[in-house]
């Protein structure tokens, strides 16, 4: 006995050292213990310190900002201090007047100001609230919301930054966009650039003016010639070491935790805007996205893993645990597509190996069109034998895709007749095929000049797709 | 043994042997399992409910011109998630679904419906051997099964809240309205083209449109006596509205206007008309006490060209037109 014993151990021992089989992707709740935590965290925080005594009603806080606004410097400042001390006390009369359309527009705008003095999460809610108006009914005074985002103090409460973030998806007021993204900005967010950019080309020459002239300090702030590079820095993820240069507070990793909650809900009304909110988020939410991979939720999981695509290189930070999400069934497309756009080329071999038959047909075109987005070098033997008409259809033109993101201009051959094939197969699916086209395109250089210039101008024809594959006809070479 | 008694244990044997042959003849062997991955592949056996989902809107859900402009050509990927689904059953039935990667331009296709997560078809036969492998799937009929796109603006919660929900002779649900029996015979199975808003016979049947004469002054009733929820249900982008104009003229006078509008017209409340209810409008205009026309019109988007002088022939459907005398 001892010596099989032995034996078996040698065995053991002496066999070539396999990889240990992974522990299976561990499905937990996330995102219920870390709101438990935080929630504890918040609960701990002392409180906000509260002078003694009833709160103030409406008229007597209207005489106070009354005081504001009829004086000058120094006594101004006394007035403001007056209001500052009584704090708590209050925060719900100036909440009133923020609203109040009946009176001095001067006492709102010193009300806004006081509140932002305060600063407690109380009186900062209050200008939230009143910034959020419009979106729970019509809002006479839209400078006030324009008022409140320039005033917000988000360096003393950086939790709200969440409901900036927010506003910004369905505030309409040009002026108050303009101040919303200068708020983040001096915060460390650079989220505003999106909003400013669509004001700088829009009708309204006043703010596009204001827009640019922001956008132009911005880029020159950081080095760079204008907007335009801004913009191309700031989606390619060349800030992300240097936003939020402040460890995020304990309500703010709440607030984006709570975000993350949302993605589970059934009204997509609230998805949606978490959605939105985390995208525009900076490092802080991807850490905890990339946690959030791991949720028990499906939801959770793979709308997590959505944002990460959305951000696009910003969540450079997630590749390792994208790699890993790979393996969960449901969440492998999502994390496929998200690995494509994060723009690490260390995805590749990983993806590649998704485009094995033994993977799910969802996965393995999530795979093959990732590598279209990333490009496809040194994977080209994975993606060959699928060009073969056997393939079905959308897994056969993603790889043509995949594979034309490593050729040549005069060096393309049946994958650009397949990838022109799929532009003119439907309209409706051509767009992801005319971009990598476009991107073909723009490596060809000159040798491609003239070809560029025809397939631009059939960008707004109406037989645009059919018409751009004839384009394409009789460019593919033969390949030994 | 009497030869009579041995001739009936004979019968009797040869009986159970038949009996025993017909319960234990081998079935057809189990068809292999098949990934389907395209809704083309349906079409050769079962081309009858292909061709009528192909005349549907699911079948356009991802192609449709409006949904590609107002999506951006699905730029706006929140979007895919109901214009291009996973299978139903995957997500579960009555949970969202969650966006596809393949074959979006087929939209909510033969798979999304039938799909079941172990690779065989949701149907109302077992039938192992066929290539398709269906399973008797009693959910696939159930109102939930329609819920996970069709209940984000509450159309299922309305219909739970009408009559039509109660049981007894007038239930009345999803399927019994808009995927009734082929020829109503239940033996043909059901009606794949799944008709709404774009079948005007359809929306004729939802509503009716009455007018008459209360002290002189012209009255318009509406009533939903045909729409299972609320009318126009669902989509927001949909509209129907109520003119009227003095006999003789041919500009049309706005009156009402059903609507759910969206999410950013915080000012605009929800005007649908619930099942089984009247709207009554007065018109307060002297005008109208000469012979006058109502008509009610139907629109797939909300917004009209100009919408200080609305033009209903052109750029909506006419649903009911009823006269008034003085
Ligand atoms: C919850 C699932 C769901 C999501 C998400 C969704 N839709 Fe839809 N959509 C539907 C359903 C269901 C209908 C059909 C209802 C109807 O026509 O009444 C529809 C119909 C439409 C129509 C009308 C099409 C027609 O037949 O005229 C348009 C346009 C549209 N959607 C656009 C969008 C856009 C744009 C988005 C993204 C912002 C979107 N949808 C997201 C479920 C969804
Ligand atoms: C090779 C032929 C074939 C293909 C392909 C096929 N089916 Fe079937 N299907 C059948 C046969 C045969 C039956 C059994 C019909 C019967 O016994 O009434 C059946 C039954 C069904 C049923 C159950 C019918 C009932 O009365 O409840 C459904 C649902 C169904 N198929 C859907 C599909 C869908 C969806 C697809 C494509 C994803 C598909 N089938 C592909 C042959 C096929
Ligand atoms: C929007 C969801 C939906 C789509 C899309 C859909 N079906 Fe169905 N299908 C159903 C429902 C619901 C039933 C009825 C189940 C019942 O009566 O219990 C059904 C029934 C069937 C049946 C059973 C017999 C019959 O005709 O009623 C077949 C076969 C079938 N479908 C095939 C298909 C095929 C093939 C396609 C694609 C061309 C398709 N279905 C698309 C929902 C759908
Ligand atoms: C997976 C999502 C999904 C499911 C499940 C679903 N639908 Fe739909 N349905 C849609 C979408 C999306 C549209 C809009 C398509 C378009 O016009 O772009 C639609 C459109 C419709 C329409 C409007 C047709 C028209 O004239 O515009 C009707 C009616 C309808 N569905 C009924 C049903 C019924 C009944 C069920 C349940 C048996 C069902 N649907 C299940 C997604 C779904
Ligand atoms: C008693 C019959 C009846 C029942 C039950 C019924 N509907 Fe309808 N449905 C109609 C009629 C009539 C219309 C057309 C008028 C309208 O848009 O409201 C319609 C329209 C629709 C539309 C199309 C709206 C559009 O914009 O094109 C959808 C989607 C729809 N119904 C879904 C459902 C769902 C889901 C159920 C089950 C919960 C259901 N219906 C139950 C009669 C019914």
């Amino acid at each position: 006995m001892r010596g099989l014993a032995g034996v078996w151990l040698c065995l053991a021992a002496c066999a070539p050292a396999s990889k240990p089989a992974p522990p299976p992707y561990a499905l937990e709740p996330v995102v219920a213990r870390e709101l438990a935590a935080l929630e504890i965290e918040v609960a701990r925080e002392p409180a906000p310190r509260v002078q003694n005594g009833p709160a103030l009603e409406l008229s007597e806080a209207r005489d106070l900002l009354g005081a504001v606004v009829g004086s000058e410097g120094k006594l101004r400042l006394a007035a403001l201090d007056d209001l500052k001390q009584l704090g708590e006390r209050v925060v719900p009369a100036l909440r009133t007047e923020l609203v109040a359309n009946d009176d001095d527009p001067a006492l709102r705008a010193a009300a806004v100001e006081a509140l932002a003095e305060i600063a407690t999460p109380s009186a900062i809610d209050a200008l939230l609230e009143r910034l959020e108006r419009a979106r729970r009914e019509a809002d006479p005074e839209p400078w006030m919301r324009a008022h409140c985002a320039w005033r917000l103090p988000l360096a003393k409460a950086d939790w709200s930054a969440d409901r900036l973030l927010l506003a910004l998806k369905y505030e309409s007021d040009y002026e108050t966009v303009i101040w919303l993204a200068r708020s983040l900005e001096a915060n460390g967010s650079l989220a505003g650039v999106v909003g400013l950019d669509v004001i700088a080309r829009g009708p309204n020459a006043e703010r596009a003016a204001e827009a640019t002239s922001v956008l132009q300090a911005w880029a020159g702030a950081r080095g760079l010639a204008g907007p335009a590079e801004l913009l191309a820095a700031y989606h390619g993820g060349a800030f992300v070491d240097r936003e939020e240069p402040n460890p995020a507070s304990v309500r703010a990793r709440l607030a984006t935790w709570k975000r993350i909650q949302s993605l589970s809900e059934w009204q997509l009304r609230g998805v949606d805007d978490a959605r939105f909110v985390l995208v525009q988020s900076g490092p802080s939410a991807v850490d905890a996205l990339a946690r959030a991979l791991h949720d028990e939720n499906r939801y959770v999981r793979v709308h997590a893993a959505q944002v990460l695509e959305r951000m696009g290189p910003r969540a450079r930070a997630a590749v390792d645990p994208l790699l890993d999400a790979l393996r969960e069934r449901g969440l492998a497309p999502q994390a496929a597509r998200a690995l494509g756009r994060l723009g690490e080329a260390r995805a590749r071999p990983a993806l590649a190996a998704e485009l094995d038959r033994s993977r799910p047909f969802e996965v393995r075109v999530a795979a093959a069109r990732a590598l279209a987005d990333l490009g496809a070098d040194g994977v080209e033997d994975s993606l060959q034998p699928l060009l073969d008409p056997a393939t079905p259809t959308d897994l056969r033109y993603a790889s043509a895709s995949a594979l034309l993101s490593v050729r040549g201009f005069g060096d393309a051959g049946a994958e650009l007749e397949l990838v022109a094939a799929a532009i003119a197969a439907n309209a409706a699916e051509a767009p992801p095929f005319e971009a990598t086209i476009e991107r073909w395109l723009a490596r060809a250089g000159e040798p491609a000049a003239e070809l560029r210039t025809r397939w631009y101008e059939l960008a707004s024809d109406p037989e645009r797709p059919r018409k751009r594959a004839e384009l394409l006809a009789g460019l593919a070479q033969p390949r030994k | 043994m009497s030869p009579g008694r041995i001739v009936s244990a004979l019968a009797v044997v040869g009986l159970s042997a038949w009996l025993l042959l017909a319960v234990f003849r081998p079935p057809p062997p189990p068809a292999p399992p098949r990934t389907f991955t395209s809704s083309s592949e349906c079409r050769n056996c079962h081309a009858g409910a292909y061709a009528e989902w192909q005349d549907s809107w699911h079948s356009r859900a991802w192609v449709d011109a409006d949904v590609r402009t107002l999506s951006n050509d699905f730029a706006n990927t929140d979007c895919i998630d109901c214009h291009a689904p996973r299978p139903v059953f995957e997500t579960g039935i009555g949970q969202r679904v969650l966006p596809r990667e393949t074959r979006r331009v087929e939209g909510v296709d033969c798979i999304a419906c039938h799909l079941r997560p172990d690779d065989r078809i949701a149907g109302t036969i077992d039938a192992p051997s066929a290539a398709c492998r269906p399973v008797a799937t009693r959910e696939l009929a159930n109102v939930d099964f329609c819920a996970p796109c069709h209940n984000q603006h509450n159309t299922v919660d309305q219909w739970r809240a009408s009559k039509y929900a109660e049981p007894g002779p007038g239930y009345q649900d999803c399927l019994s309205c808009h995927m009734p029996y082929r020829d109503g015979d239940p033996s043909k199975g059901r009606d794949h083209r799944m008709h709404g808003g774009h079948a005007l016979e359809l929306v004729k049947r939802a509503v009716e449109l009455r007018a008459k004469r209360v002290d002189g002054n012209a009255v318009v009733e509406v009533e939903n006596v045909g729409a299972g929820h609320n009318f126009p249900t669902d989509e927001r982008s949909r509209a129907s509205d109520l003119f009227w104009r003095p006999r003789g003229e041919t500009t049309w006078r706005p009156l009402y206007r059903f609507r759910n509008p969206y999410r950013f017209e915080v000012d605009l409340p929800n005007t649908e008309l619930a099942a089984h209810a009247t709207l009554a409008r007065e018109i307060d205009d002297p005008a109208a006490a000469g012979a006058i026309e109502i008509a009610l019109f139907y629109k797939f988007s909300p917004y009209w060209t100009d919408p200080t002088a609305p033009d209903p022939e052109r750029e909506a459907v006419l649903v009911h037109r009823v006269e008034l005398e003085p």
